[in-house]
Parts: structure tokens; sequence; C-alpha cells
């Protein structure tokens, strides 16, 4: 199995939106993923692309634009396009336990489809990020830290030579 | 940022510029992000904060 790299709205947003403070940030990091874009796979979760299509709109970005660069996302032979069956809703459930209740349920969606595929997550909510670590999974990256970017795209390398 | 990790010497690299920043990416993401990344004339109306 490929790695699978979970990515959350922000990122998206990030790279589409010029405004966004991170957006430097992302499209770089997006160059990484594409250079390795042969040996790793994308998940994007469906809550991930209603988020992003919301915030869009909500910025005033016209639908066409919107429905077109998201279809641009959707395309590419690296994105896995996933959704949730209803008992995901249960197994959420086990990461409440002791995690902070103010975590939004979309982020604990990227939470867990992380946590199912295995897969680094790159996540702008510190709270989830704090979340997933104190529940000892190790592979949640807080992309707008420099470090953790790095860090992320090491262990990412890491992790391709293992499957190859 | 300047530090962040760019792509390897090897690879084929392309000039990308953003608010005032250069960055040097794949031609495929180039073409991407030429593609998808939000114009003045996308804007349907005066952007709203965030």
């Amino acid at each position: 199995m490929k790695p699978c790299v979970v990515e959350d709205s922000n990122f998206i947003i990030s790279v589409i939106d010029p405004d966004e403070s991170f957006h430097f940030q992302a499209i770089l990091l997006l160059n990484e993923l594409i250079t390795r874009k042969n040996n790793i796979k994308i998940i994007i979760p469906s809550i991930v692309f209603f988020e992003s299509v919301i915030k869009l709109l909500q910025r005033g970005v016209s639908p066409k634009k919107v429905e077109n660069s998201l279809w641009d996302f959707l395309y590419r032979s690296e994105i896995l396009n996933v959704t949730f069956p209803e008992t995901a809703a249960f197994r959420i459930g086990k990461y409440l336990q002791g995690v902070n209740l103010e975590i939004k349920t979309s982020d604990l969606l990227v939470g867990h489809c992380g946590i199912e595929y295995e897969a680094q997550i790159l996540t702008s909510d510190k709270t989830l990020w704090r979340a997933l670590k104190k529940n000892n999974y190790q592979k949640a990256y807080y992309w707008h830290d420099r470090q953790q970017r790095n860090d992320f795209l090491k262990e990412l390398d890491e992790l391709i030579r293992r499957s190859i | 940022m300047e530090n962040d990790k760019e792509p390897k010497k090897e690879e084929k690299t392309v000039r990308y510029k953003t608010n005032g920043k250069e960055a040097k990416v794949l031609p495929e993401t180039k073409e991407f992000l030429e593609r998808v990344v939000i114009k003045p004339k996308d804007l349907e109306k005066e952007k709203k904060s965030k």
C-alpha cells in the first residue's frame, strides 16, 4: 500500500486562495506532494470538499471557479476522495475520551479518516493535532509550522522508501 | 519559509510567482496552480473577511 496523506480544507483553500496567510507555504508543500505523486495517495475526505466549497463561496469566489478548481483537485491521479459510513460515528466516539471537546466535527472526521488509512495527517487545527498526539497518533502534522512541514516530508520519504 | 524543502536539483523546475514571492516548482505544479488559484476576475463580489 502506498503511503497516504490526508489534507484538511485549510490546506486546499490555502492553495487556491492567494490571500490566505499560508498560500506560499501551501504551494511549496503541494509541489513536494506532486513530486512524489507516483508513490503516494492523497486522501481528501468528502467533508473537506464540502468545507472548501462553502468557504470559497462565502468569500465571494464565483461558483464556476470554485467548481473548476475543486474538480481539478478531484481529477488528479494521486487523489482519493473518501466518504464515511454511518458506523464511523461510533468509532469516532472512542476518540472523544480524554479529548478536548472543542474540536469541530469536521476536524474529528479528518482525524478519523487519517487513522483509518494509517495516513499522515496535515492539519491546520492545533486542537486536533494535540488530540491526535495525546492519543499516541504520531503521524499528525500541524502544517503551518515549518519544522512540522520538514518533519512531515522526512517521514513521508521514509514511508515511501519502506513501501517500495 | 525560505528553508522549506524545494524540489531535488535533478528535477526540472520553473518559476512560479505569487504575492511578490517566487517559488521553484515542477512545470506540472505551475500548470495546476495556474488553473486552480483564484484571480481577481473569479470574484463575484468584494471578498468577504475570512
